[in-house]
């Protein structure tokens, strides 16, 4: 076994990220190929859902006077990170049979794949992201971000959230098929209705906060607004709350995958399979 | 049973202990590929592996490699080792055969080299610059088999295994196949063999040193790999005649002759069943009635001990 010296260390990092990175284009790559309209409908796709859910909002709801941000802006902060959330971390779930095609490569692990995945799903909502924030500047004819670099690390964090949560559940997933069906429900149904997408924490009466205040989500889509507008109000809203939530899924995500990796390389007996087929 | 001694000062690079391998076969039969295999590959041996079924062997092969698991049993890798030459699942055949040529590098190349090495793979598939952007899905299966035999040896591995090489004569003298050669053999060249021998058994003499013969999922034989040839032959024709046999018996019984050796002239039957046909033979001629039955080995052709 080569001896970790730092030059090893960072070769073997070089090599992970280049192996990401390919994994990621490929996905890419994939999707383009698989879509009607190419790599631009990759965009697309995420794009009219996001844009039907804003047209239904406004449309509900009116526009509102757009006090602290734009009303587009302040909504596409809470759909994008949202749909990016939920698609990183239900692709994680299902991943790792998706992509088992993959693993003919004996380089490449379940990780690889997972993290390729994640990366191209965070390129394609930040790249969302950034055309509202284009559109809206144009609109205004002003930047209309205040902290940058927080929306960017904000943005990231719910990324990573997202990655921890999937992770885990893949693997809790595999050992109780039911854990990932009832998360993957939980994450479309539950989740949506409890991130602070369609309605501000301001809003909502003091009793009911602390129902809202779990998730870390919320959270996240709340920082983002704050640094979109740092006068934007958000009481409960705490930014180490959101960080612990990331900090931990992702250690936890990795502590039980780097537990159970050959669990996710098992496949069914074929004696078996073909028995249960006989029994059916 | 006879064994070539092993290197006592070396580890082997691949050591497999007590692994079984099941596979499937058609719709809902399954046998054993091997069975309680204890095997250990030192490091420069080059091995060929010789299967009464071509399944078995390219099985073993399969899990050698790592790209197939262990139905039960442990595998350890002492190195690097190649996919099967000559196969490749991880080609999409939505993506071009440039993008899952490349995708191949940035996994596998050397820091800095995956230019050079995309240069190499396209210079030994000899694939049209046209054909080259298309889905590989849409290519035809020539180009297909040799663009992943040419993938195969773009990257140095310390074990090399190989499957099915289609699309490449190791024995030709056209430049292409001398170019491959010459790649191939950069590749070997100091390092671990491991040749499935089914359907290509004069590339695995001429690079082989060491053979194992399964038989029903058992080493028979392993030390020189001719003997192994021959036996798997011997056993192939053994498996056939009883084959002949119980399927004359059923003709018989079918159409009433009492005498099943009556029926037993036809040494046509089974030949047709192609260099590794030795598990499945679903249309068979009964040529003394003239009747002509389609389906019989489905039902009553299994391998001996492949029940």
């Amino acid at each position: 076994m080569p001896r970790r010296t730092p030059r090893f260390v960072l070769a073997q990092l070089l090599l992970q990220v280049r192996v990401v990175s390919a994994v990621a284009r490929r996905e890419l790559q994939l999707r383009a190929a698989k879509g009607l309209f190419g790599l631009v409908g990759v965009f697309l796709e995420p794009l009219a859902l996001i844009a039907t859910f804003l047209a239904l909002r406004i449309f509900l709801r009116g526009a509102g006077d757009g006090t602290y941000i734009n009303i587009a802006l302040w909504l596409a902060m809470g759909f994008v990170p949202f749909f990016m959330f939920a698609d990183i971390a239900i692709k994680a779930i299902g991943g790792v049979e998706k992509n088992s095609e993959l693993y003919f490569y004996r380089r490449l692990r379940p990780l690889d794949s997972l993290m390729g995945n994640a990366l191209v799903l965070a390129q394609i909502f930040g790249f969302l992201l950034l055309l509202f924030v284009v559109g809206v500047s144009a609109w205004e004819w002003r930047f209309p971000i205040v902290d940058l670099g927080s929306v960017i690390f904000v943005f990231v964090g719910i990324a990573l959230v997202g990655f921890g949560v999937g992770l885990t559940t893949l693997v809790l997933g595999k050992r109780l098929p039911v854990v990932a069906w009832v998360i993957q429900l939980f994450l479309r149904r539950i989740l949506l209705w409890t991130s602070c997408i369609f309605f501000s924490i301001s809003i909502v009466p003091d009793v009911f906060r602390p129902w809202i205040l779990w998730n870390p989500i919320a959270h996240g889509v709340e920082l983002l607004r704050m640094a979109v507008n740092p006068a934007y109000p958000a009481p409960g809203v705490s930014a180490t709350y959101f960080w612990v939530w990331v900090i931990a899924s992702l250690g936890v995500g990795l502590f039980i995958y780097g537990n159970n990796e050959e669990l996710l390389f098992s496949v069914e007996n074929p004696e078996a399979a073909l028995a249960d087929g006989d029994d059916g | 049973m006879p064994s070539l001694s092993p290197p006592q000062d070396l580890e082997p690079i691949l050591d497999l202990r007590d692994a079984s391998k099941v596979v499937v076969e058609g719709v809902n039969r399954t046998f054993p590929a091997f069975r309680n295999l204890s095997l250990k590959v030192y490091p420069g041996e080059r091995l060929a592996v010789f299967g009464v079924n071509g399944a078995e062997a390219r099985s073993l092969v399969a899990c050698l490699s790592g790209v197939e698991p262990l139905d039960s049993g442990s595998l350890d890798q002492g190195g690097s080792v190649s996919w099967p030459m000559g196969t490749n699942d991880a080609f999409s055949g939505k993506l071009s055969g440039y993008v899952n040529a490349r995708f191949a590098a940035e996994v596998y190349s050397q820091p800095g080299e995956i230019e050079a090495d995309l240069q190499l793979i396209q210079e030994l598939a000899d694939i049209p610059e046209t054909v080259y952007h298309k889905p590989f899905g849409d290519w035809p299966a020539a180009l297909k088999d040799s663009l992943r035999l040419a993938v195969s040896l773009a990257f140095a591995f310390d074990v090399v295994t190989v499957a099915r090489l289609a699309g490449w004569d190791h024995r030709a003298i056209h430049p292409r196949a001398v170019r491959i050669r010459e790649c191939f053999e950069q590749r070997i060249d100091g390092r671990t063999l491991v040749v499935c021998a089914n359907g290509q058994n004069g590339f695995a003499l001429d690079y082989c040193e060491r053979g194992l013969a399964l038989v029903d999922g058992l080493v028979v034989y392993e030390g020189d790999p001719e003997i192994c040839l021959e036996l798997v032959k011997e056993e192939a024709k053994r498996q056939k005649q009883q084959r002949r046999q119980r399927i004359n018996r059923r003709i018989s019984s079918l159409v009433g002759v009492d005498d099943p050796d009556a029926a037993d002239g036809d040494d046509e039957l089974g030949d047709d069943l192609g260099d590794e046909g030795f598990a499945d033979d679903s249309t068979s001629r009964s040529g003394g009635n003239g009747v002509l039955i389609v389906g019989a080995g489905s039902s009553g052709s299994q391998v001996p001990g492949h029940a």
